[in-house]
């Protein structure tokens, strides 16, 4: 018996996956996109199943309240704010020694997604937001890329596997939901069985895509409710959606700078003004309603204004926000992504 | 929507701005001095009447007005070109960075000795602050001073002080971004201007000017390239204004600027300013009870010196960004922050989170100006609650 035998044996037994799924995962290259809840504990599974090249993009840092559901990550990494990528990274080399892992601390978008997506066989969402996903969305469609959408909040999870073929993300979702309808885990709460059960699901769906290409996973959105607890599986439509300008024009329009979110920096304190990508203004009164009340949220002369741990953040009519705490513009969207959604 | 950023760039353009500029873009397309077409003659003659305009309104001769992408070139042009190593410099705290960066790049680079004159009460610095300076030691090479201010509209006075800096034997720049177009500059004892073509002259961004008097010396190049005349020479001409000016130059730009210059003179340069003055100073009246409030405090004009049409306030606890997004939500656009003046900001108290400025244009009436004091107010009560 080979060590890699030794080690993996009892995966590769299981017969749809195989020794032969083990080989391919072993000669696949991923990468996760965001290592938070989602992406830290499938950067774990990943390298303990026998991936043994990992791409790890996410320009966070880690903070005491990733800790109770983010893996990888302990209270060291916390206090001295250490960036996700490289926590993990030691963590992950720690599993197996030659693993080969590049992190990449930066936010992902247009400008530099071919670099930091470029070279991947799947790529795996451990985001957050629409934006991102539509990002990677798009440009897995443009390249050939399979991808793996994988959400959780409060004790939802949901995953799906999109293919080149489509259908793709916008085929389901034509455009994001609006922000006040579309809950973060600093509003609604998230709890670790949620993260779990996305992840899983994302594994999984991962496993299969990898290990048995001649087999894909059908096409469903899965959506488990974990308190009741419940799974349902929503189908996708059979192709591509005639109205997708992704999968019939062959349209990427997260791809075009455009509509990405832009940070712009302040003179003046420690701010950062937010300008969001095109798109219906929030509805100021349902945001307000949905934060914690430690954000001290008052709405007043058409601003909404909230109290953060790292300062403040002041949303306007038309979603601009200033982020007050901050002179780093990628922080500042972090910040804004996490209390008001996007 | 009430536009008060004119100190920024002056909007909404008058229509034959955009007439000229279109008017190049459709029918001349071409630059002056590069052909001989009958287009070529019309833009040429184009070029040299903004040059004679520009000449007459700073006191100049034609030829030695050098057209520039803006007021920041004609300060780099200027400084780079005349400035020696070792050279010593003064400056006044009021300065806008289009000179500041320069002067401290080459204090880097060069070894300039800078000297910054602070202000005193008046706000603006004085001839006598200047006069001090001078009795204490050696005098400077070169004074670089500010008109007025564009964070607090102090208007310092240029004839006193250029003309002291220039008894003492100094060369004098002025930065006359805030009065060009205003007020009257001819027979000022200074070498050279460097003027804005979007500012108070209502031409489009990416024009301006060096303004060179007939005596001062003749900086070296900034940029060395193409003129267009005497083609097979491969070296800059010698003669002004092409010795200073290389590369296509911004003509569609420069047939706005005269086209606004024009108008300016149709209108009246003391009617336009008369205006803007007249918003100015209803916004000024209609601040007061605020300030009593203890809301903001309103940067003071230099007594007894003219006006210009710019004013800020200092916020009591309040991030001026806030107010000015919250502002902008109800149709009022407004400056906030340092308005790239890095040393005033010590003398207004506003060096945590610059100003919110107000400079108004020649359209703001009364009644609008009553709205931004009442918006304003409201805002700030509601925010420091």
């Amino acid at each position: 018996m080979t060590a890699e035998e030794e080690r993996y044996g009892r995966q590769e037994r299981v017969p749809c996956f195989g020794p032969g799924g083990q080989e391919r995962l072993a000669s696949a290259a991923l990468g996760i996109v965001g290592l938070g809840a989602l992406g830290s504990r499938l950067a774990e599974d990943l390298a303990r199943a026998g991936v043994l090249r990992l791409r790890l993009i996410d320009r966070d840092w880690v903070e005491i309240h990733n800790l109770h559901r983010q893996h990888l990550y302990g209270e060291d990494a916390a206090r001295e704010a250490v960036p996700k990528v490289l926590a993990a990274a030691e963590r992950l080399a720690d599993i197996r020694k030659d693993l080969t892992l590049e992190p990449e601390l930066a936010d992902l978008d247009p400008s530099n997604a071919d670099r930091l997506l470029g070279d991947l066989d799947l790529i795996l969402d451990g985001t957050d937001n629409f934006q991102s996903r539509y990002l990677i969305n798009d440009w897995c469609a443009k390249n050939g890329v399979p991808w793996i959408y994988g959400a959780c909040v409060g004790t939802e999870a949901m995953a799906a596997a999109f293919r080149p073929e489509g259908p793709c993300l916008r085929c389901l979702f034509p455009e994001a939901p609006p922000a006040e309808r579309n809950p973060t885990c600093e509003t609604a709460g998230i709890l670790p069985s949620a993260a779990a059960t996305a992840a899983s699901l994302q594994l999984s769906l991962c496993l299969r895509l990898l290990g048995r290409p001649e087999d894909p996973p059908p096409s469903y959105l899965l959506v488990a409710e974990t308190w009741t607890p419940e799974i349902r599986r929503l189908r996708f439509p059979e192709g591509p959606v005639d109205t997708c300008p992704t999968c019939t024009e062959g349209s990427f329009p997260a791809l075009s700078a455009r509509l990405g979110s832009r940070a712009m920096t302040l003179c003046g304190r420690d701010a950062v003004q937010i300008t969001p990508p095109e798109g219906p203004p929030p509805d100021l009164e349902v945001l307000a309603s949905r934060l914690p009340p430690e954000t001290e949220a008052v709405l007043q002369a058409g601003m909404l204004r909230l109290r953060i741990p790292e300062g403040r953040i002041t949303l306007f009519r038309d979603g601009r926000a200033i982020v007050q705490g901050t002179k780093d513009p990628g922080k500042a969207r972090a910040l804004y992504d996490r209390w008001l959604g996007t | 929507m009430i536009y008060l950023d004119n100190a920024a760039t002056s909007w909404p353009k008058p229509p034959c701005v955009l007439e000229a500029v279109r008017n190049w873009f459709e029918r001349l397309g071409v630059d002056a001095s590069r052909g001989t077409s009958v287009r070529h003659q019309e833009v040429g003659r184009i070029l040299a009447d903004l040059r004679r305009l520009l000449a007459e309104e700073h006191g100049t001769e034609a030829s030695r007005v050098i057209l520039c992408s803006g007021a920041t070139e004609a300060a780099n042009l200027f400084l780079k070109g005349i400035c020696r190593p070792g050279m010593r410099v003064w400056t006044t705290a009021l300065e806008h960075n289009a000179v500041l960066r320069p002067l401290v790049g080459l204090r880097e680079r060069r070894d300039l000795r800078l000297r910054v004159l602070e202000p005193g009460p008046s706000g603006v610095v004085e001839a006598s602050d200047l006069t001090r300076a001078l009795e204490a030691g050696p005098p400077p090479d070169l004074l670089v001073c500010n008109h007025a201010s564009n964070v607090s509209g102090a208007v310092q006075d240029l004839a006193a002080l250029g003309r002291l800096a220039k008894e003492a034997g100094a060369l004098v720049l002025a930065d006359v971004a805030q009065t060009s177009g205003r007020l009257d500059l001819q027979g000022l004892p200074v070498d050279a201007m460097i003027v804005p073509g979007h500012k108070a002259w209502w031409g489009p961004p990416g024009t301006g000017a060096l303004c060179l008097s007939p005596e001062a010396p003749v900086p070296l190049p900034l940029h060395e390239g193409g003129t267009g005349s005497t083609r097979a020479l491969d070296r800059m001409p010698e003669t002004l204004p092409e010795a200073l000016e290389a590369g296509t130059p911004n003509t569609p730009g420069f047939c706005g600027w005269l086209a606004s210059i024009l108008h300016v003179r149709r209108e009246g340069r003391g009617t336009l300013l008369a205006r803007e003055l007249e918003a100015r100073n209803r916004l000024w009246e209609l601040l007061a009870p605020g300030e009593e409030e203890g809301l903001w405090r309103r940067t003071p004009p230099a007594p007894g010196r003219p006006l210009v049409p710019v004013l800020s306030l200092v916020l009591v606890d309040l991030d001026p960004v806030e107010v000015g997004m919250g502002l902008e939500q109800e149709g009022i656009q407004v400056r906030t922050g340092f308005h790239c003046a890095p040393y005033i900001h010590r003398h207004l108290g506003s060096l945590e989170a610059g100003t919110l400025r107000l400079s108004p244009g020649t359209d703001c009436g009364s009644e609008a100006m009553e709205e931004v004091a009442r918006t304003l107010e409201t805002l700030c009560r509601t925010l420091r609650d």
